[in-house]
């Protein structure tokens, strides 16, 4: 199930991520001890973030993907 | 001779000006410290990364394409397989970025074996198109090999002023002492 990025965020927030603006591209930065994963945000807070990206963010930082979902 | 690359030799007083104004817009981000790194350095390597992408149709996201990076493991989207692309080479640089800056070997985030047998299934069943002519209406998934260089300008080892403080003295200097050396 896709969800909107405003959410992505706020849920990534919760689990104890910092999430960054982007600085001249359209990527935001999630980050957690040292290590970023990209969060793809073309259309703001607005884009829709495909299922495929939740369950990589999921495996980049050994999140419960059920954990997430709960959050957004 | 002066330590920026390509400017002229200048006065002393001028260079340091330079160098501060360009380290006010560094602001601590892993693309523009490339920029203030190249202003202080003379070595220079550049590191090359094979990367395999897969793109997909999101089927979730109407519309949307999805860009998987297998080596990085790392997913981007966009609104055409062109979008995508690019999408994904530009999260590629920033996650190339970071982790070098961070001390970390990118290589070291693969993606799950599922996601490859993907990719070797559509290299498997596929077939060869160039991409440039591909369209997007008629393809779902498409395997593609991208190669990114990346120039690293590293920053210039000065020299250390070091100070040697040795709690027992290295030579006699008295006369006693140096007699019992002899004797």
């Amino acid at each position: 199930m896709p969800a909107r990025f405003s959410n992505l965020k706020r849920a990534l927030e919760k689990l104890g991520l910092t999430v960054t603006p982007p600085n001249g591209g359209s990527h935001w930065r999630a980050m957690l001890n040292g290590k970023t994963y990209p969060i793809p945000a073309h259309h703001g807070d607005k884009t829709e973030i495909s299922e495929k990206y939740i369950r990589g963010v999921c495996d980049c930082f050994h999140l419960k993907l059920e954990d997430l979902r709960k959050l957004l | 001779m002066s330590g920026l690359i390509g400017i002229p030799f200048q006065p002393k007083r001028y260079r340091r000006r330079l160098h501060r104004s360009r380290l006010i817009r560094a602001s601590g981000e892993s693309i523009l410290r490339i920029g203030y790194l190249r202003l202080k350095s003379n070595t220079m390597n550049t590191r090359e990364y094979n990367f395999w992408f897969v793109l997909q149709r999101a089927e979730d996201v109407p519309g949307e394409w999805t860009a998987h990076c297998l080596e990085l493991d790392v997913v981007s989207q966009g609104t055409s397989l062109r979008h995508a692309l690019a999408m994904l080479n530009e999260a590629c640089f920033i996650t190339v970025c970071d982790d070098i800056f961070a001390g970390r070997d990118p290589l070291d985030r693969r993606a799950p074996a599922r996601y490859w047998d993907e990719l070797y299934k559509i290299v498997g069943e596929g077939k060869k198109a160039d991409f440039s002519t591909l369209e997007e209406s008629k393809v779902r998934s498409i395997g593609r090999q991208v190669q990114i260089k990346c120039l690293l300008m590293q920053p210039a080892i000065r020299p250390v002023k070091v100070q040697h403080r040795p709690k027992v003295p290295l030579a006699w200097t008295e006369p006693a002492t140096a007699q019992a050396c002899c004797g």
